[in-house]
């Protein structure tokens, strides 16, 4: 079987398909600058053969963009060529081609696979041999180590290993903390695991044996108490016991008995003598009652004589008092009579005066007629004056034109020229209008003529001016006004008004006259003047004597009712007392009847004597016979105690024997139930269970101790052992390290080695050189002994992605 | 009666016991085999020409059994109405168990007898039987006191039955009620029946224990039996040991000393192969000293033997461990293994840390030496 051709795709560096081919017989040299992809080409072959297409273990050929490696390998063997075809990550697949044919896939691809690596020797078509780079020498005692160790790094964690105590180490660090792991975690026990469980099982019994102890606890107490109960139970249902109560009962009941009897036979004799008494205090009484009765008889007797007397003389008072009445009574009709008459008499007096009043009333009526005739004849005359002349209105407007005239007079005289004539002495008489002018002064007010003797006449003419016209105006206002009015001057205008006014006065005061006389008017009056037709007045009593004879016959009359009023009660009771006295006449009478008939019923006293005499004597039997039996008389209430005691006990008894019997069977039921359980069984296997329980707890927690305790130690060795061999190779590594990469830091990470993911291949192989020869040199100056044997023989070649080892920049 | 009396004396059945200290599988088997014990009584009695089987007490584990226990027990012992058998009330099934000896009297079958009554029994003609049953747990006083005085015929074969120690070996370790070792002769008894010791004693010529005739722990080592009597009336009785139990207890000590083969001293306190390691559990208790490499050849050894056995136990708890430099150069010649190696033994050997820490310290380090031995 030979390699012909290798398809990368996706893998490390290679993201686009690679492939590799032209793969001849014998010898091929693969050659190509560092980071070319050599080593690449080589994991992918063995990844090919090596790693299941869904192993997780494929990271490490996984491009830094990401993607899932695909890798064909085909090979040609006797039967032609063979296709393998894998894929990692998503959508993996293994299959296995052979001529154009798709033979397998998946598990049985990997099988297929697997098959082509084994030797002949071992079924297999070819035997693979893989030799990882680097490996120059191996032995046969290294050969699974060596087979497991992919690079340089792993060469060097080898060495690093068998100081901090290899693999062997991390086997037993993890078999010891697989082993706790299963067992505890950091918070405790594991939920789940051994000791968890162990510890609820522990729990848990020791909750099931309390609950079992209790139930035992329960149930010896129960059987105690049911013992206790039965114990009881037998006590006082022993045979002798039982007679004892029995007899007691018996004994306790016959003394009753007799006790009762001998009570009852007292009773009768009590009775006996109590009846004996009766029958002495009947005798007694039967004595007294005749006694009695004789003297009642007696009594009424004497009651019945003098009721008698004093009937009669009740008799002789009601009779003088009925007297008495009938003469008061019939006073008393007489005076009524009387006052009767002088009423009749009154009233006719009333009846006259009645008409006198009548006859002064048409007098009355009839003068006022003819005094309200005589007015109402006044009244056209009058109502004519009170028409005639000026009334109000004309007379003010009259009196408002005289006041103008008066005015415009006054304007005319004092505006009008004045003349003064002086005459001399000797002087003819000079005349004004034909007057003679004195020498006073005259106002012109109109055109006037002087004759002057001797001398002519002379003229004069008031000036133009408004006084005349006015003065006209106001001489015809009054002339209108007092045509008017109807006179021709204002005096008479105005006594014409005040004639009209008195007039109209004297009107009014003859109506108001005509309405009181005549306020219905006369006609009326005269229609009540006729209705009183004037009758003759007869002599009679004058009224005021009629009164007074009216009013003594009726304080007669009164006196004669008052007088009757006193007579009457003591009239009847005297009539009552007389009438009482009968009635207790007829009722003694009654009585005594009564009383004798009564005694005659009785026996005579001889008998009745006798008759007491023997029931004194039955008294005294009775009484000793009671006393007799008294004396011996047991005690009943001690006897019925005696019994009641007995009863009680036997009651109890049987209570008792009823409440253990119910009792029992509960604990019967109690004990039948949790023995029928087998409670103290299940006690005892709970409790051996839970000592087991224990025993494994304890024994899972020295477990634990034990694998902490390696835990521990392996822990502190193996770090011990870091510190004292690697430091020292660190220091010195870490400045030549920084000569490649400046600022580079190497350390370890506690756990493992070193892991980075920078550097790959020529770069890990460089440094891994660097530091296996270092660590070399350091350890082989280390102490003796403590050399690490392995990795002697070998040397560092080769590199991929070493998990265990990096530098850090 | 000059053939004898023949019966089986029996004792300490303890049935309803439940063995909760042992692992599951196994306790079925030995609550059956203690039922199945009944009907080995009951072949003992008819091989031996018994009619009669005296039960000295505790035939159950308990004063309140469940009804099951009781009721399937009643049932074994009627099944052959040939045989009668004899119930004493013991300290475990005292009479303070009512609700068991009535139930027993009241339902039991009519070749069980339950005996109540500290009175005499005739067995047979000429043959009277003196039960002592226990009235509570603790009797307090010795309950064969009566016998001495219990009146029967002249030439009656008096044969006693009780349950208790005559020596302080008690089940219970009361020193109460201790029965006189002499009590047959003191009571004129042909032969004084006894339980209550698990495992058989002859006391006296005429007095024994027959113990437990199926072994429920490992305090009496082999197998439970019963013995086959032959009374007589003035002579010695005829005693025979009948091996009834199922199950073989074992338990022993296992001595080591370095350098021994440890292996093959468990090899040697094993029963021989075969189908008999079914019915045997063994418990072994390993003490002495043993390098890491013998405790780990011991732990295999028994690893491999254990399935073979009803129950197989090997208890290192004071086993100590020799530490020797071959043992720590087979962990390792150097590097941390060695280092964490040397520190636990010397935790192992510190005399100034306390027993138990010592023991972590070497379990971590026998630990250590089982997980490296293991990929070797």
């Amino acid at each position: 079987m030979k390699l012909r051709s290798v398809t990368l795709n996706d893998v490390r560096q290679f993201t686009s398909p690679v492939r590799v081919a032209g793969i001849g017989d014998g010898v091929n040299l693969l050659s190509a600058p560092n980071e070319s992809g050599k080593s690449t080409l080589f994991d992918a072959i063995h990844a090919a053969f090596f790693i299941p297409h869904r192993s997780a273990k494929i990271k490490s050929l996984r491009p830094d963009v990401g993607g899932n490696p695909e890798i064909e390998v085909t090979l040609e063997d006797a039967r032609g060529l063979l296709t393998l075809r894998k894929r990692w990550g998503r959508g993996p697949y293994a299959e296995v081609w052979r001529g154009g044919q798709l033979v397998a896939k998946a598990d049985e691809a990997e099988a297929q696979i697997a098959a082509l690596t084994q030797s002949p020797a071992d079924g297999g078509p070819a035997g693979l041999l893989w030799v990882r780079q680097g490996i120059t020498a191996l032995d046969d005692t290294d050969k699974a180590a060596v087979k497991t160790r992919q690079d340089l790094l792993t060469s060097v964690t080898g060495e690093i290993a068998a100081l901090t105590g290899g693999k062997r180490m991390d086997r037993a660090l993890a078999r010891a903390r697989e082993e706790l792991d299963r067992l505890v975690t950091l918070r405790g026990a594991k939920a789940g695991g051994p000791l968890d469980s162990a510890q609820k099982t522990v729990a848990a019994l020791e909750t099931r044996v309390t609950e079992l102890t209790d139930k035992a606890t329960k149930l010896r107490a129960a059987l105690g108490e049911r013992r206790a109960k039965r114990r009881e139970l037998a006590e006082l249902t022993d045979p002798q016991e039982v007679k004892t109560r029995t007899d007691r009962l018996t004994q306790a009941d016959a003394a009753f008995k007799a006790a009762d009897r001998h009570a009852s036979q007292l009773q009768a004799a009590e009775a006996a003598l109590k009846a004996a008494d009766l029958a002495l205090q009947a005798a007694r009484r039967e004595i007294d009652n005749r006694t009695r009765t004789a003297q009642a008889i007696e009594t009424l007797t004497a009651q019945s004589s003098t009721a008698q007397s004093a009937a009669e003389a009740a008799d002789a008072r009601a009779t003088e008092a009925q007297t008495a009445l009938t003469k008061a009574t019939d006073a008393h009709a007489a005076a009524r009579k009387a006052l009767r008459e002088a009423e009749v008499q009154m009233q006719a007096a009333l009846r006259i005066e009645a008409r006198r009043a009548e006859v002064a009333r048409h007098a009355q009526l009839s003068e006022t007629l003819a005094q309200a005739e005589t007015l109402a004849a006044t009244l056209p005359a009058l109502r004519e004056a009170a028409a005639t002349g000026p009334d109000a209105r004309q007379l003010q407007a009259l009196e408002d034109a005289a006041k103008a005239l008066a005015i415009a007079e006054g304007l005319a005289q004092a505006t009008a020229p004045h003349l003064t004539f002086t005459p001399l002495p000797g002087a003819p008489t000079v005349s004004l209008d034909g007057a003679p002018l004195d020498s006073t002064p005259h106002a012109i007010t109109q055109a006037v003529t002087l004759d002057l003797p001797g001398l002519g006449t002379l003229s004069i003419a008031p000036g133009a001016g408004d006084a005349p016209d006015r003065l006209a105006r106001a001489q015809d206002d009054l002339a209108r006004a007092l045509a008017q009015a109807g006179t021709d001057a204002p005096e008479a205008a105005r006594r014409a008004a005040r004639a009209r006014g008195d007039a109209a006065q004297r009107l009014k005061e003859v109506q108001e006259a005509l309405k009181r006389l005549a306020p219905e008017g006369i006609d009326a009056l005269r229609g009540a003047l006729a209705r009183l037709a004037p009758q003759d007045v007869p002599e009679a009593p004058d009224l005021t004597t009629a009164t007074d004879a009216v009013e003594r016959a009726r304080a007669a009359e009164t006196a004669a009712e008052l007088e009757t009023a006193r007579l009457r009660p003591a009239c009847d009771t005297a009539r009552e007392a007389a009438f009482g006295a009968r009635h207790e006449i007829g009722a003694l009478t009654r009585r005594l009847a009564d009383a004798r008939a009564d005694l005659a019923e009785k026996p005579d006293a001889e008998t009745l004597n006798q008759a007491l005499t023997q029931a004194d004597a039955q008294r005294q039997t009775a009484a000793q016979a009671h006393q007799a039996l008294a004396a011996g008389a047991p005690d009943l209430t001690t006897s019925r105690a005696a019994l009641s005691r007995a009863q009680s006990v036997v009651k109890a008894a049987d209570d008792a024997i009823n409440a253990l019997n119910t009792a029992l069977a509960g604990l019967d039921a109690t004990v039948a139930h949790l023995s029928g359980e087998g409670v103290e069984e299940d006690l005892a296997d709970a409790t051996a269970r839970l000592n087991a329980a224990q025993a494994t707890r304890d024994a899972h927690e020295r477990e634990v101790a034990v694998l902490r305790c390696l835990i521990s130690a392996l822990e502190a060795a193996q770090s011990a052992a870091r510190d004292r061999y690697f430091e020292p190779v660190l220091t010195e590594l870490r400045p030549m390290l920084r000569l490649l990469w400046p600022g580079a830091e190497l350390s370890f990470d506690g756990d493992s080695l070193l892991p980075v993911e920078l550097l790959r291949d020529g770069r890990i192989e460089s440094i891994g050189t660097l530091f296996w020869r270092h660590a070399r040199a350091d350890l082989a100056a280390g102490p003796a002994g403590l050399c690490p044997a392995a990795g002697a023989q070998r040397s560092a070649c080769a590199g991929d992605s070493g998990r265990r080892a990096g530098v850090h920049r | 009666m000059t053939d004898g009396f023949r019966f089986l004396h029996s004792a300490d059945l303890h049935l309803g016991r439940r063995f909760g200290s042992l692992p599951e599988g196994v306790r079925g088997r030995l609550i059956e085999a203690r039922h199945q014990i009944i009907a080995r009584l009951a072949q003992a009695a008819r091989d031996h020409g018994a009619r009669d089987i005296l039960l000295a007490g505790d035939t159950f584990d308990s004063e309140t059994p469940a009804d099951p226990t009781w009721r399937q027990a009643l049932l074994a012992m009627g099944a052959d109405q040939g045989l009668r058998w004899w119930l004493l009330p013991g300290n475990h099934d005292s009479l303070a168990a009512e609700a068991l000896w009535d139930n027993i009297a009241r339902i039991a079958p009519p070749n069980v007898h339950p005996l109540t009554q500290a009175a005499p029994v005739d067995l047979a003609p000429g043959v009277t039987l003196l039960p002592a049953p226990l009235p509570r747990r603790h009797a307090g006083r010795d309950l064969t006191d009566w016998m001495p005085g219990a009146a029967t015929a002249e030439g009656t074969l008096r044969i006693g039955l009780a349950h208790g120690g005559v020596q302080t070996f008690s089940e219970d370790a009361s020193d109460e009620g201790i029965i006189p070792p002499d009590r047959a002769t003191t009571a004129g008894l042909a032969y004084l029946a006894l339980g209550d010791w698990h495992g058989q004693m002859t006391v006296g010529p005429r007095t024994a224990y027959a113990g437990t005739p199926e072994f429920e722990e490992f305090r009496h080592a082999g197998r439970g039996a019963c013995l086959a009597v032959t009374a007589y009336a003035g002579a010695v009785p005829q005693i025979t040991r009948v091996e009834t139990g199922q199950f073989d207890w074992t338990e022993q000590p296992l001595s080591l000393v370095p350098g021994q083969d440890a292996a093959a001293a468990l090899s040697a306190l094993l029963p021989p192969p075969g189908a008999g390691r079914r019915d045997h559990l063994l418990r072994l208790r390993a003490q002495g000293r043993a390098t890491l490499a013998e405790q780990q050849a011991l732990r295999d050894a028994a690893e491999a033997a254990a399935p073979e056995f009803a129950f197989f136990a090997l208890d290192t708890a004071t086993l100590d461990t020799e530490i020797d430099a071959a043992d720590l150069d087979a962990l390792d010649h150097g590097g941390a293994l060695r280092v964490a190696a040397e520190a636990l033994a010397a935790q192992a050997r510190d005399p100034a840390r306390a027993e138990d820490d010592r023991r972590i310290a070497a379990g971590a380090l026998n630990r250590l030496y089982a997980y490296l031995s293991e990929g070797a």
